[in-house]
Parts: structure tokens; sequence; C-alpha cells
């Protein structure tokens, strides 16, 4: 039976969704969820967020277009439930990454600074140590110092 | 002067001055700074709470709706929610903490994060909760990171509400924090039998229908919490 939007919403609309339990409603659930990211929904934004983050738990090809465009949203809490989700995912989006790590917002950048520490890809020590020296937020700079040494050149 | 809202004397569209007035005893004719300023009545129990904002929430109605509607819910258990300071919390020593990392959200565990947010407690007396409104209140505890609506911290009086609560997400968490559980039998999380009738569904309060119950044995429950002070009227 195809996935409805309804039952996305209806795990969505938890308190506390368990994102575990929702992603066994599989890829035929990705298309709701690219639409609650897009329209942000009018009605009930919550979902956004949510959505982003249960994409990242379903954790397939289509999870990572769904993170690109929250990762793009005028809505910080947008972003920031996409630089989180990064950590979810088996396979890093560098490209995400990359944008969110020069996010405006210092929360954004904490997720992305921890998705790092998890994922420990390559290619981002210069940008995690000119962090640790130069970001405008104290606790980020002290963030970056721990994931300086765990990421690799 | 706080305001008749804030007072938390007033609840429902229907309340009047006059009315809630004769339910404290009140002399009349009679000053409405002295209604005011008399101890928690009409309720015989009281919730007093901070409200400390980072970020607003996106509700159409926002934190107003928030609190009245919890004010409606408390009131069948004979609490009332007084607001006793409000709060913006803004600079960039918040930036952090606008995405809160609430760490497992579990019963008894706070967050690195949860406790530096609490600290600023302006004017917090004992026994008295907090609620931090922020942008993004976050799970780490694996088996990943996880967006949730809120969080309750009973060790720290404390709860956070994300931006993308629902109309109920403050009565609901901060039920939590008054020892509230969600409740048994609604088989989640799958919520095939949810009750959507309940504050403390554990599952989606989005799906709370007309003004949600709290049950008599969860009555007894936040009537005893230590946050739940009795009126004047019910000590003496």
């Amino acid at each position: 039976m195809p996935v409805t939007l309804e039952q996305v919403i209806e795990q969505l609309g938890k308190e506390e969704p368990d994102y575990e339990f929702a992603a066994r409603l599989g890829t035929d659930a990705l298309p709701h969820l690219l639409r609650l990211v897009q329209e942000t929904d009018r009605q009930n934004p919550g979902y956004a967020a949510k959505a982003a983050c249960l994409a990242s738990f379903i954790d397939a090809d289509e999870s990572a277009a769904i993170l690109r465009i929250a990762a793009r949203s005028p809505d910080p809490a947008l972003r920031a439930s996409a630089a989180a989700s990064l950590a979810n995912l088996k396979r890093f989006l560098p490209d995400v990454a990359s944008s969110l790590i020069k996010d405006e917002d210092a929360g954004i950048r904490k997720w992305v600074l921890n998705a790092l520490s998890i994922h420990i890809p390559s290619g981002f020590k210069a940008d995690v140590e000119e962090m640790s020296r130069t970001d405008p937020d104290v606790k980020i700079r002290q963030l970056a110092k721990q994931v300086t040494d765990r990421i690799k050149n | 002067m706080k305001s008749l809202l804030d007072s938390g004397k007033f609840v429902g569209p229907g309340a009047s001055v006059k009315q809630v007035g004769r339910q404290c005893d009140m002399p009349f004719p009679m000053k409405v700074s002295d209604l005011l300023n008399k101890a928690e009545c009409p309720f015989s129990r009281c919730d007093r709470i901070h409200i400390k904002v980072l970020t607003n929430p996106n509700l159409s109605g926002g934190i107003t709706l928030m609190l009245s509607n919890m004010r409606r819910v408390y009131a069948t258990a004979d609490i009332g929610i007084e607001v006793v300071s409000r709060e913006v919390l803004a600079g960039p020593q918040f930036a952090t903490l606008n995405s809160l990392d609430v760490g497992g959200c579990t019963t008894g565990a706070v967050s690195p994060e949860q406790t530096q947010l609490s600290a600023n407690r302006n004017g917090v007396g004992d026994n008295e909760l907090v609620a931090y409104f922020v942008s993004n209140v976050v799970k780490t505890i694996p088996p990943g990171t996880q967006q949730l609506n809120g969080c309750a911290s009973v060790s720290l009086g404390m709860v956070a509400v994300a931006q993308i609560a629902s109309q109920w997400t403050l009565a609901h968490e901060i039920g939590h924090t008054l020892d509230l559980q969600h409740i048994t039998g609604e088989n989640a999380p799958a919520c095939t039998t949810q009750d959507p009738t309940r504050l403390m569904t554990g599952c989606s309060t989005s799906n709370i229908t007309g003004f949600p119950t709290v049950v008599q044995s969860e009555i007894d429950t936040m009537r005893a919490s230590k946050f739940t002070r009795a009126s004047q009227r019910e000590v003496s």
C-alpha cells in the first residue's frame, strides 16, 4: 500500500517523534517529506524541520535532495534541522556541510561541527582549524578546536 | 502592575473581573490591584512560570495562545497559571543555545546545554518553573539527532519549547515537569489507538480536538508536584 501524507503527518505530529519507527514508512514517504520541506507547510510549519530529520533517518538517495533544499531555506530552524540531520546519514554530504558551516547562525554551525565529528570526512580540516581561531562565537571556537584533531586532512 | 492575564486569575473568554473578584472573596467596591495582589485565587493551587524567549514560536497566536490553552486545561485541575516574568534572551551568548541540544531528553538526565540555558534564571524563585522558547530542540542520544517540539526537565524546573511547537506543547511539557507521563494504552509508537482527548497523549498533540483533559490520577499528580504551590486559601 502506498504511504499517504496523513501517515507521514501522523508520525511527525508527535511531540517527540520516534524517527526510527517512522523511517519504516520507507522511501515511499520521501515525496511527502519533500513537499513538506518545500512548502514549509503553511498550516503547521512544524512539519518541515521534522520532515528533513525523518528524510535523514530513511537515508535514501532522495534524502540528500531533501536536505539540500532544507539547507537553502531562509528559515534558520529548517537549516538547523538540515545541519543536525547530516549526522544521521550513512553517506556524508560535503556540499551541504560546506555551505552550512559558513551559516551566519552559530547554532547551525554547531550542528555541522557535530556531524563532522561523527563522519570524520576528509577535506574539512583547514576550514575547522580556521573556525577554531576566528569564529565570532567562543563556544564554536572551542568546539571547532575539539573537532580539528578528529577530522582528516 | 502584572497584567490581568499574567495573574493567572482569568481563564477563558467569559471570565469577568467582577466574577473573579467574587470567587476570591473580595470586598466590593474592589480595586483591581487588590485582586491581582491576592495570592493565587480563585484556584486552590498555582504554578508560577517565567517566560524567557530566545525565538518566538511559529504558531499563529504564539505564546499567548499556548498560555491560554494551558490555563484552560489546568483550571480543570483547580490549578492557576501565573506568569511571574517575561524576558527576551538575546545576544551572542545565546546563539548556540537557541538550537538546543537536550541529550536524551529523559527523566533525570540533563544535557550540558540544558544546564547552561537554565542558568539564566533572573528573578526565578524556588519551585518556580521556566519556559524557554528556542529555535530548535534537538535530541542527540542515538539513534541520531532528532527534532522535537519540546523537552522538559524536572530537576532543572524548566521546559524548552521549539519554534515548531503545537498549541499544546507548552501545557504538555509543563505537565511533564509536574511528573505527568505519557498516557498508556496508545500503542505507541504506531499510535493506532491514540486518545486525542488527553493532554498527555504520547502521540500527536496536533491531533488534539477541542480542549484536552487530564484525568483524576493526573490531577492528583499535578497537585502533589513541588512546583504546584498551595494558595493562601488552601493553607488557611
